[in-house]
């Protein structure tokens, strides 16, 4: 160092009052700069004063001494002064400027003490250097004219020193002229003050010429860059607080929010400044701070996070559906995350919205179909698949005059004119062709389809298959017309409303009478049938049909008309159809039947009773002569004239039966009574078969004693016919919670399961090879059957085939 | 043999029923007058009123039944029993309540009929 030291003293012409200021780039430099600048002073015998940092303070002293100066004697001499910069500057700044007077005053006194004896000063000051680096640069420039002024009125020689860093840059160009000119010496830093030769000299300052030419072209450069960045960054500032994307900056490494745009704040119901400084998860984001940190820790391994769907609680409490994207940037060794944040909940909604309305359609047990105005079908849902045949793909783009029956080509420009026209064409029927030529009827509704705008694009067709409908039409005409029957249509309070001509027929009434609306169910009703009316509205009402029943109707001329009606209603409506069939022939002919069979038994009675009459005569008459022989025949053509009156009774019943003639007794009886006095009558009849009864009920029941008796009767009867080879018949009376039940037990030929139901039929007879033996009408358990079903009982057999039957019989207690 | 012989008036339309019945009652002691005629019974003197009448639900032309609410009603002959008979069945209780004192349906037992009687005479 010592060397270098010395190739600076050249520098140093001292003696003069002058002004330089030294540049550097090291501490280093400057110590040794300055050394020799002071050291110099020292050995010519010069004051020193040093107004310098303390840390330079003392590195300088250091090197004085390393250079074999004694520093401490100077001192005590009055030879070297040594004083703090900053503490020296404190005491002449006021208001962060030097101020003159007092500058003079501190600094001038200093320089006057130490000049007495005409001795040279030299001061090292950093005073203008401190207040450089704390930027305060018109302070320094300042200090500099004031230090120039004092040197017009004093002699000293004063070198400052800038470290060269603080002029970096363009922006301190005239201000490092300005201290260049304040200075009457300055003295270059040390990467050219240290070359030596000339030679060395001029070639730095080629170097440094170059230098200065590109710097300034790399400066007008970064010029441009900074006005282009700057450009874009209000560009961007711009895009940022107008964008419809919420926008969010993100510290990466806090997680925190450092910026939110007023989108964003509007989106989630926060201030800006709520927004400051939060995590994503706190206002609505992520499910928890877990998944937020796990969103941040992806983005930095990916740095580009993309979800379609998030959900967003926004701060008032609503449930939106946002996409979110976040990217992590990395710029000059700054990171920021940027996250955008789209609303989509209308979107979403929209999108819900038509997938429903695709499900609908496509759903739908109708045809449904799209076309735009030239009529190329542009959308076929399942059913129209099925209903013509074609798929989608197949039908897609094809003319929809495909389905168009050959002559019905011109219904397309019929149709489509009026669509234009903006209007629907409803419940059009006409016929349609399927993929497979068959035809359908089909009843179309066609609208018109609409873009935003109002304009009509084309139509949807929205076909139903009514081919089944239409034959069920037609085969119904043919029943109406046929008028084989009544048919009428009414409604639910019997205002007739359609008939045909058989129903009009019926009541002697005209077409243009029923259209006028005259024809009232009530009114053509005898006041006795209105309840039935009723009970089958009701039923129709309930059920949906009223059954056939029987009723009467008023002719116009006021004779009365039984008829069998039935109503069933028409569905979705409050109308009926009916159903009526003119039964006067069929009751006239049951009447006459009636008078017919009555009078028939009376008639077959009467010689029975004569025979039976002559019979008894003719018994007592042999009793009395003892002819054994001839008193069993007679005993013989007696009980088959009892048969004859059984059969005689038999049908005699059956006839009122049908018609609901049959008379009932309503009295209480014992059971018990009732059973035992049959069963004794029935054994007084027979020698083959014991009748055995078992039971007691103790109990009573309601009806007509010598009905249940002839059923009792009818029972025994059968046991003992057919079991010609068993000898015991058993009758046991027992009581089955509120009923009674009796039952004949047999033991003969059984009847076989297929039979069992029908022996109740009327007129029904087991009719095979074996039992062509037992003869009859049929007609017996029928009767039987009618008259416990008339008492609120039940009938019923169990039986094998060659195992016996039981017949059994219940009735409700009293 | 009855020893007061009582009398027995007997109405039917049908001559073998009345003759039949004529014999079996006189046969049993009974005094019997027969006839096919409702008018008959109209015709009734008090010295010649029968213990008993034994007729007919239908007759020809006239409503046994009639014949019996008449005899009911008067007081010379309300005392007199009336058993009717008849081959409808179901006769019974229109018989009964027309003031009939009994019924016995036809086809009949002789010895049935000769209870009832014995009964009410």
């Amino acid at each position: 160092m010592a060397t270098t030291s010395k190739k600076f003293h050249t520098s140093f012409q001292t003696g003069q009052s002058e002004h330089f200021v030294q540049f550097c780039e090291t501490d280093a430099f400057l110590i040794d700069s300055v050394s020799a600048f002071i050291g110099a002073g020292l050995r010519a015998g010069d004051v020193v004063i040093v107004l310098a940092t303390k840390p330079h303070t003392e590195s300088l002293e250091e090197r004085l001494k390393g250079d074999g100066l004694e520093v401490a004697a100077a001192r005590v001499r009055g030879q070297y002064v040594s004083m703090d910069a900053a503490a020296t500057l404190s005491k002449f700044m006021v208001d962060g400027s030097p101020e003159p007077g007092r500058f003079a005053e501190v600094v001038g006194s200093m320089i006057a003490l130490a000049a007495q004896g005409q001795r040279h000063v030299r001061i090292f000051g950093e005073m203008v250097a401190l207040l450089w680096a704390e930027g305060n640069r018109a302070a320094a420039v300042r200090l500099e004219e004031l230090w120039n002024d004092l040197g017009k009125t004093h002699s000293f020689s004063l070198c400052c020193a800038y470290p060269m860093q603080g002029f970096g840059g363009e922006v301190y160009k005239e201000e490092f002229t300005e201290i260049c000119q304040q200075h009457s010496r300055v003295i270059p830093a040390e990467s050219y003050t240290l070359l030596s030769s000339a030679d060395e000299r001029l070639r730095a300052i080629t170097l440094l010429q170059q230098k200065a030419n590109s710097l300034e072209a790399e400066i007008a450069e970064r010029k441009g860059a900074e006005e282009q960045l700057r450009v874009s960054e209000n560009r961007y500032r711009r895009l940022f607080e107008a964008s419809k994307d919420g926008i969010l900056m993100v510290d990466p490494r806090t997680g925190t929010i450092t910026d939110a745009n007023p989108f964003m704040t509007e989106l989630l119901g926060y201030t800006r400044e709520q927004l400051l400084g939060q995590e994503l998860w706190r206002i609505g984001l992520f499910r928890d701070r877990e998944a937020n940190l796990e969103a941040l820790r992806e983005l930095r391994e990916k740095y580009v996070l993309r979800y379609e769907t998030v959900p967003l609680h926004t701060k008032d409490g609503q449930r939106r559906q946002v996409e979110f994207v976040s990217t992590l940037d990395q710029a000059n060794g700054h990171s920021v995350i940027q996250c955008n944040l789209r609303d989509i909940t209308e979107r979403k909604r929209a999108e819900e919205a038509l997938l429903h309305l695709a499900a609908i359609v496509e759903s739908s047990d109708d045809a449904i179909l799209g076309k735009n105005l030239e009529g190329i079908i542009t959308s076929w849902n399942a059913a129209a698949e099925r209903m013509y045949g074609y798929s989608a793909e197949e039908i897609v783009g094809q003319p929809v005059t495909l389905l168009f029956a050959p002559d019905r080509q011109d219904e397309f420009t019929q149709i489509m004119a009026r669509i234009r026209r903006g209007e629907r064409v409803d419940h059009y029927e006409t016929v349609r062709v399927r993929k497979d030529g068959t035809r359908l009827t089909v009843s179309v509704t066609i609208s018109p389809i609409k873009d935003s705008s109002g304009t009509i694009i084309g139509a949807s067709a929205i076909a139903r298959d009514i081919t089944e409908r239409k034959q069920l039409e037609a085969k119904f005409r043919r029943l109406f017309d046929s008028n084989l029957i009544g048919v009428f249509v009414a409604d639910f309070a019997g205002t007739f409303l359609d008939a045909n001509d058989a129903f009009l027929g019926v009541l002697g009434y005209t077409r243009a009478e029923l259209l006028a609306g005259t024809m009232q169910r009530d009114a053509l009703t005898p006041p006795e049938f209105h309840s039935l009316s009723q009970n089958a509205v009701k039923a129709l009402q309930e059920t949906g049909a009223s059954g056939a029943y029987e009723t009467e109707y008023l002719h116009k001329s006021g004779r009365r008309i039984p008829v069998l009606v039935a109503v069933t209603r028409i569905e979705q409506t409050e109308t009926c159809m009916g159903f009526v069939l003119d039964i006067s022939g069929r009751k006239e002919l049951e009447k006459r039947k009636d008078e017919f069979i009555s009078m028939a038994s009376h008639e077959l009675k009467t010689p029975l009773t004569s025979f039976k009459g002559f019979l008894g005569l003719l018994q007592r008459r042999l009793t009395t002569q003892g002819d054994e022989q001839a008193l069993h025949y007679v005993a013989r053509m007696d009980a088959q004239v009892n048969r004859l009156t059984k059969l005689v009774n038999e049908l005699l019943d059956l006839s009122k039966m049908q018609t609901g003639q049959l008379d009932y007794r309503e009295e209480r009886f014992e059971v018990d009574a009732l059973v035992q006095e049959i069963v004794e009558n029935v054994q007084g009849t027979t020698q083959t078969h014991r009748l055995l009864l078992e039971g007691q009920i103790g109990a009573e029941v309601c009806g007509d004693r010598d009905r249940i008796g002839q059923v009792l009767i009818n029972l025994l009867n059968n046991a003992i016919k057919y079991s010609p080879w068993a000898d015991t018949v058993l009758v046991r009376v027992a009581k089955d919670q509120n009923k009674a039940l009796v039952c004949v037990q047999d033991f003969g030929i059984g009847i076989a399961k297929e039979h069992q139901h029908k022996i109740f039929e009327r007129f029904y007879q087991v009719t095979d090879s074996e039992e062509k033996t037992y003869p009859g009408l049929g007609i017996g358990l029928y009767i039987s059957y009618q008259i416990v079903k008339r008492h609120g009982g039940r009938m019923w057999v169990e039986s094998k085939k060659g195992e016996g039957a039981a017949f059994q019989f219940t009735l409700p207690l009293v | 043999m009855q020893s007061e012989q009582k009398k027995i008036l007997v109405v039917d339309d049908e001559p073998d029923i009345l003759a039949f019945l004529q014999a079996l009652l006189e046969q049993e002691g009974y005094t019997v007058a027969t006839t096919d005629k409702a008018e008959y019974v109209e015709k009734l003197h008090d010295d010649d009123l029968p213990e008993l009448i034994l007729t007919d639900v239908f007759l020809s032309g006239k409503d046994g039944r009639e014949i019996v609410k008449r005899l009911k009603s008067q007081k010379e002959t309300r005392h007199i029993p009336v058993i009717m008979f008849s081959a409808h069945p179901n006769a019974e209780q229109t018989a009964r309540a027309a003031g009939a004192d009994d019924f016995v349906a036809k086809p009949f037992e002789m010895d049935e009929v000769l209870a009832k009687i014995a009964k009410h005479i």
